[in-house]
């Protein structure tokens, strides 16, 4: 795919310009998408076990990073 | 209580309320009040805008600490097009799956959290009280300078003074120094008036 080999293009930047700007606009929009699909999930009903699996990371660490903004326990 | 406020003044809270909406937001804050103020067209918001708060700079800033605004706004999209991402067919993608347009605001701080507005009406916008309060503070600061009329001026001194405000914190992640814009603020209406 063309996008992959731009993507690696990218990463491998010599310009430090060019690629941190990328990276903290990869992480902004990360960002974004996981509160927007940890709300989906939550809003489906999955529990916070689920969501922490398929994101990789302990259930702790998403519960804290997330309940203010989804009001779940 | 805008009996007392010159046209100027008023102006400033009509364009918080264009402000807010324009920003999806459903609450006028003192961060709409700062934006307000760091546009107006006189010494005042000229004296805002030398400190360091342009109203670009203020809405970029809003937009990171309150969110709420559109998916995936702020995001350096030509940063993104150099590693071969289109931010725009990413948000159709999402759009197209969950067919929404804000994002999540950002969980607030357990300080603002309990933040509501009041004294609401259909079709309107309230003001937070912390807003509410700026604009109180600013008719004291009137009284204090024995002026019969708010003015910009005292609106701006009023938000100056609230610095346990949104706002405050707006100015100080722009490296504004509150005290530094009070003087500059006093010096430059004492010379205008």
């Amino acid at each position: 795919m063309k996008m992959t080999a731009e993507i690696t293009d990218g990463a491998v930047s010599k310009d430090p310009d060019v690629g941190l700007r990328a990276v903290a606009a990869l992480r902004a929009m990360a960002e974004q998408l996981e509160n927007l699909q940890v709300d989906n999930a939550r809003a489906a009903g999955w529990s916070w076990q689920e969501i922490a699996l398929r994101l990789g990371l302990s259930k702790q660490t998403v519960h804290r990073k997330h309940r203010k903004r989804t009001g779940g326990r | 209580m805008f009996e007392r406020f010159t046209t100027d003044a008023r102006l400033i809270v009509v364009n918080s309320q264009a402000h807010a909406r324009r920003l999806g937001h459903n609450h006028i804050g003192c961060e709409h009040l700062l934006l307000s103020l760091a546009s107006l067209d006189d010494t005042i918001g000229q004296t805002i805008r030398d400190a360091g708060a342009t109203p670009s700079a203020v809405e970029a800033t809003i937009q990171r600490l309150v969110g709420g605004g559109r998916l995936f706004e702020g995001i350096d999209r030509a940063a993104l097009a150099a590693i071969g991402i289109d931010l725009d067919l990413v948000r159709q993608q999402v759009e197209a799956q969950f067919g929404l347009t804000q994002a999540p605001a950002r969980p607030r701080r357990r300080r603002w959290r309990r933040r509501r507005t009041c004294g609401h009406e259909p079709g309107r916008i309230a003001l937070t009280p912390r807003a509410k309060k700026l604009l109180e503070i600013s008719l004291r600061e009137a009284l204090a300078q024995r002026s019969k009329h708010i003015g910009t001026e005292h609106v701006a001194l009023a938000m100056i003074r609230m610095n346990d405000s949104l706002a405050g914190e707006i100015l100080s992640v722009l490296g504004v120094s509150p005290a530094a814009l009070r003087t500059n603020i006093l010096g430059r209406h004492r010379q205008a008036g």
